[in-house]
């Protein structure tokens, strides 16, 4: 008796969960989050300064502003700026900016120092406090979007100038209070899929376009990663209408290679009867499991997919792979560290504070500037001098 | 032998089992695709690094233990090994080095957890944590990629089966043999269930133990290097719920977390109902809290079905007396 | 002394004076520790963590901490463990954001925020006690669904808090004099909650009663004391001090965000486990417990100041745990020598 009223209650509750996902009427497999359903309007962004769209058409005409690696300024008529980078968790991209700035810090007269907050909100603040303390001349902060306020706090009760990374250092109204280089991320889920747009013609020649379906792999409890996803959903509803975008979450399992992997085998398997696919994997990490699961599946040939990110995919390059993911939107970490270097360095000179830097990329409501990195898309082609040009622009050889 | 097939209906692992395919083909009627080849393929590889490190898991617990080192043991292991094929040394060799340099992580666990009298749970997430500082240290958080086409076994298939599937199976049936046609095997459940007799029976149960986390570490080192080898690069810093899901796969398997109990088999179907489930849902599209708190609902009904079992169990002993029985009994 | 009949009463009694001679002695070895950690960062800064700032900051740390350990180290040494009190404190936190937003005034919402601790902790004690299952199960499982809850509220943003009465509590200081900011508001409630429970501990019958669940199951049985109600007493109240650390946790960062807590779920077991609480039950204090947060926070505080970075930072504290832990080992093996 007992064992039938288990299996009546396994029963129950998978097709109440079934129930759940379809209670919208559609399919499976389809877009069924609720964050997807909500209409894009990511909060104004503010001008979008895009560097290589071209290879070799890297650092725009910046030099009526300081604040530049272009700024005319002796970097060695001063003492060594000793700089913090301070962040939130260590990741792969992280640890790049870690060796981005530990390459430019002999070139520019700097000494670099890596601490990271272990994951953790609390321990971000003590720590960030702890390392104002030591007095540094600078610090270089990721931060989450709930760190922005206590962290602005903090840094104007110890006068030490910041830059952001990656996250926009907002206010709960939405106003810059630190100025933040970033990567605009709906942008991001756009371009990559413009360019698979524009592409998939060499890979597949002239087929049927209402035939290729959207495969999204989000992670929907990052709010940057999850803005990719809405880009590139809203940009293929705009070039391919009316066709299947199928929408998948690796937040309930973790942001790796193995959840990527997971997800992507578990939709491009329910779903059989697309002929082609265009895959977007928001991070590289989940990229990487989601084309290992392509190649499972035996879909090379029916699967185009990009990502964002730059190690993982070239390493993979670097080793010879020749499979589904094509390209990714990439911002090398060095143009990250680099433009924020130097608007830092820009600060710490006193040429200018956190409420000054940059002033025309501030939107009338900011306090601080919001610098909108928009890049280019990084393929087999060009992913050796993409990344190399931005070293050599920042003063850095990249043998 | 009629008795023995009705035993084996009875048995908590066939209720498992019914409830595994039960599940699996209610995703299936949802979604006729989930059967086919390309999904099954994929749930076995999925299967098969956590199925590891389930198997090593489920020994600890049987034998009164813990093991929370598991994920950085095994995130370390492909680490150095992907780093040791980069230099140049063969694959089979590399492997080879990281499954020993597995079973010394766990002799650490085992030294000071039996010798020392350090607490399992802390120093494991202790090991844990230096592990987790190496990599970074090694790394730098990045991948490192791996070149070779004779590693990449992890991804090719025997037959149907993926390789990773094979050889977690493999694991099962030869633990399973030891659990229960060895003395070892037999002194494991012993140890776990009740320590005092283990002891006046002969055996030393630390020494048990200290095998057993042997094993456990041997083990995840096998899982991290299976994972390199699927993926082709080792994640150093992959944020992955590894030991969590094999916890969980054990307990779905009847294992007890007390000791004393549980079998190969059951974890084999928790491991499998583990994956199903999650692959079930994903391939639905159920938002995110919705899966996770459906892992957590799973692993709620899955333990109140283990305890009415075991109140059944002891009720048809007459261990329980229930409030109509002594009603009976005072004549009432 | 052969004289005296025994009593309930008496058993207690010197069940306990023999236990805390052996708290005394762990406490004491991790105070030394402590003063050490603390000299050594001291000599390699050059001074610089010895900054009254850096104190004060080091008391800020162990906040919420506090919290998180004082609820599970009172679980312990009944003999259960609760690995839920991070996914309990983000709904907590995550809770009172929502309903601060939704226009309830604090007081009410606050109460609200520590019913939902409340009712976290009963239905883990409901699940250990009436289900048999294993308390590291059963509160493993209920963290996963607490963290369910918590995603739902949240939909992926984050709340934030507009309330100054929580700003104040989070960040305002106390006790100030010249260089030295003074103490959070937070980390002295905090304080001040463990020292009350190391006294309830100490010198009520109630806190005899716990360590005895703990020490000796079967006798506490005999002395007539009611395990059950025990374990849903310290679960509830577990439940209530992991709400309070998310509540500080969201007044501290003025917002709550689904990570919450979740990555400190188990300093307080290691905080515990250091000061001298034994999983099995039965020994250790609240004082233990504070020193053991002393340690592992000046220590990572020491590392901070000393710019290490995040690879040699993990390394460095597994092992400072593993020494620590083996302390009692080694100190005991010296004993047996100078005997023999």
């Amino acid at each position: 008796m007992k064992k039938i009223l288990a299996i009546f209650l396994a029963l129950a509750m998978v097709f109440a969960l079934v129930a759940c996902a379809n209670g919208d009427d559609a399919p499976p497999g389809q877009d069924t989050s609720p964050a997807a359903n909500d209409p894009a309007t990511p909060a104004a962004r503010g001008p979008v300064v895009y560097v290589g769209v071209e290879p070799g058409s890297h650092i725009p005409d910046w030099s009526n502003t300081i604040g530049f690696v272009t700024d005319e300024v002796d970097h060695w008529a001063r003492e060594e700026y000793h700089i913090v980078y301070f962040n939130f968790n260590p990741t792969g991209v992280t640890g790049q900016i870690t060796l981005a700035l530990e390459q430019l810090a002999p070139v520019w007269n700097f000494r670099v120092t890596q601490l990271t907050a272990n994951n953790d909100s609390d321990t971000f603040i003590n720590n960030l406090q702890t390392i104002l303390i030591g007095e540094p001349d600078g610090i270089i902060v990721d931060i989450t979007e709930e760190l922005a306020v206590r962290t602005a706090d903090i840094l104007n009760q110890f006068d030490v100038p910041a830059i952001c990374l990656f996250n926009m250092a907002m206010d709960f109204d939405g106003n810059m209070i630190i100025p933040s280089v970033v990567m605009d991320q709906f942008v991001n889920g756009q371009e990559q899929v413009r360019h698979l747009a524009s592409v998939y013609r060499d890979f597949w020649g002239d087929i049927d376009a209402s035939e290729i379906a959207l495969l999204v792999i989000d992670f929907s409890v990052n709010i940057n990663i999850h803005d990719r996803a809405l880009g590139a959903m809203s940009a293929f509803e705009e070039l391919f209408p009316g066709n299947r975008i199928i929408y998948g979450d690796t937040a309930a399992d973790s942001l790796s290679s193995e959840a990527g992997f997971a997800v992507a085998n578990a939709l491009l398997a329910a779903n059989p009867d697309v002929n082609y696919w265009f895959v977007v994997a928001t991070v590289e990490d989940v990229a990487l499991g989601s084309a290992r699961a392509i190649e499972a599946l035996g879909l090379n040939d029916r699967v185009l997919q990009t990502s964002s990110g730059a190690a993982i995919l070239a390493a993979q390059w670097d080793e010879g792979y020749e499979g589904a993911w094509i390209a990714n939107y990439s911002i090398p970490p060095f143009l990250y560290a680099g433009v924020a270097l130097f608007g830092l360095t820009a600060m710490m000179d006193g040429r200018a504070d956190m409420q000054t830097l940059w002033p025309h990329m501030q939107l009338p409501n900011d306090n601080a500037a919001r610098f909108n990195l928009g890049a280019g898309m990084m393929t087999r082609e060009n992913y050796i001098e993409y990344i190399g040009d931005f070293m050599r622009d920042f003063g850095v050889d990249p043998s | 032998m009629q008795q023995k097939i009705m035993r084996l209906i009875r048995s908590k692992e066939a209720v498992l089992l019914l409830i595994t395919i039960v599940i699996f083909v209610a995703f299936t009627i949802n979604n006729d695709n989930f059967r086919r080849m390309g999904n099954l393929q994929g749930i076995m590889q999925t299967m098969s690094v956590t199925g590891v490190m389930t198997v090593g898991m489920a020994l600890l617990f049987i034998g009164g233990g813990i093991d929370l080192s598991m994920t950085f043991v095994a995130l370390f292991s492909g680490v150095i090994c992907a780093t040791m094929i980069a230099m140049g040394i063969p694959w089979p060799l590399a492997i080879l080095i990281t499954l020993v340099l597995g079973a010394c992580l766990g002799a650490i666990n085992a030294f000071f957890i039996t010798k020392v009298n350090v607490m399992s749970f802390i120093m494991t997430i202790a090991l844990s944590q230096m592990l987790q500082g190496v990599n970074l240290i090694i790394t730098n958080a990045q991948d490192i990629a791996v070149t070779v086409e004779g590693f990449r076994w992890g991804a090719r298939m025997l037959w149907i089966f993926p390789i990773p599937f094979v050889i977690m199976t493999l694991l099962i049936v030869g633990f399973g043999l030891i659990l229960t046609k060895t003395r070892f095997g037999r002194s494991i459940y012993m140890v776990g269930g009740n320590e005092y007799a283990a002891r006046l029976a002969g055996i030393n149960p630390k020494k048990v133990r200290a095998i057993l986390y042997i094993i456990a570490g041997t083990l995840s080192s096998l899982a991290g290097v299976m994972f390199t080898s699927r993926m082709a690069s080792a994640a150093p810093a992959a944020a992955a719920d590894w030991q969590m899901n094999a916890v969980t796969a054990a307990i779905l398997g009847g294992v007890a977390f007390g000791g004393g109990s549980g079998s190969m088999i059951g974890c084999l179907i928790g491991i499998a109902m583990l994956n199903i489930f999650n692959f079930g849902l994903t391939s639905i599209g159920l938002a995110t809290q919705w899966i996770t708190m459906a892992s957590g609902a799973l692993l709620l009904i899955a333990l109140t079905m283990d305890f009415l079992n075991e109140r059944s169990r002891k009720k048809s002993l007459g261990l329980i007396t229930t409030k109509k029985k002594l009603k009976l009994q005072k004549g009432v | 002394m052969s004289n005296q009949t025994l009593s309930p009463d008496t058993v207690q009694k010197q069940k306990f004076s023999l236990l805390s001679l052996l708290m005394r002695k762990r406490t004491l070895m991790m105070l030394l520790l402590f003063f050490v950690i603390l000299v050594i960062f001291a000599v390699l800064s050059e001074g610089r963590s010895l900054d009254p700032r850096n104190l004060m900051n080091i008391l800020n740390m162990m906040a919420v901490s506090a919290f998180l350990t004082q609820g599970v180290a009172l679980l312990m040494i009944s003999g259960k463990l609760d690995l839920s009190t991070g996914a309990n404190g983000t709904l907590c936190g995550m809770f009172l954001a929502f309903v601060l937003r939704e226009g309830v005034p604090l007081f009410p919402a606050i109460l609200l925020a520590l019913c939902v601790g409340v009712l976290f902790g009963l239905v883990n004690a409901a699940l250990v006690n009436e289900l048999n299952m294993a308390p590291f199960i059963a509160t493993l499982a209920t963290s996963l669904i607490g963290t369910g809850f918590v995603i739902m509220i949240a939909q992926n943003r984050i709340i934030p808090i507009r309330d100054t009465t929580m700003h104040w509590f989070g960040s305002h200081m106390l006790l100030g004099f010249r260089n030295f900011p003074g103490v959070p508001v937070s980390a002295l409630l905090a304080f001040l909650l463990m020292t009350i429970i190391g006294i309830l501990l100490h010198m009520t019958k109630f806190g005899r009663q716990i360590y005895l669940v703990g020490g000796n199951p079967q006798a506490s049985m005999l002395c007539g004391i009611n395990p059950k109600k025990m374990s849903y007493i310290l679960f509830i109240i577990c439940g209530l001090f992991s709400s309070a650390a998310g509540i500080t946790l969201v007044a501290r960062l003025q917002s709550a965000n689904m990570q919450g807590l979740v990555a400190q779920r188990f300093q307080g077991i290691t905080a515990a486990v250091l000061g001298g609480i034994i999983l099995g039950g039965g020994s250790g204090g609240m004082l233990g417990a504070f020193v053991g947060l002393l340690v592992l926070n000046t220590f990572s505080n020491g590392m901070t100041v000393m710019g290490i970075g995040p690879g040699w930072h993990h390394v460095a504290s597994g092992g400072l745990l593993v020494f620590a832990l083996s302390l009692e080992f080694l100190q005991k093996k010296q004993a047996e020598k100078t005997v023999a």
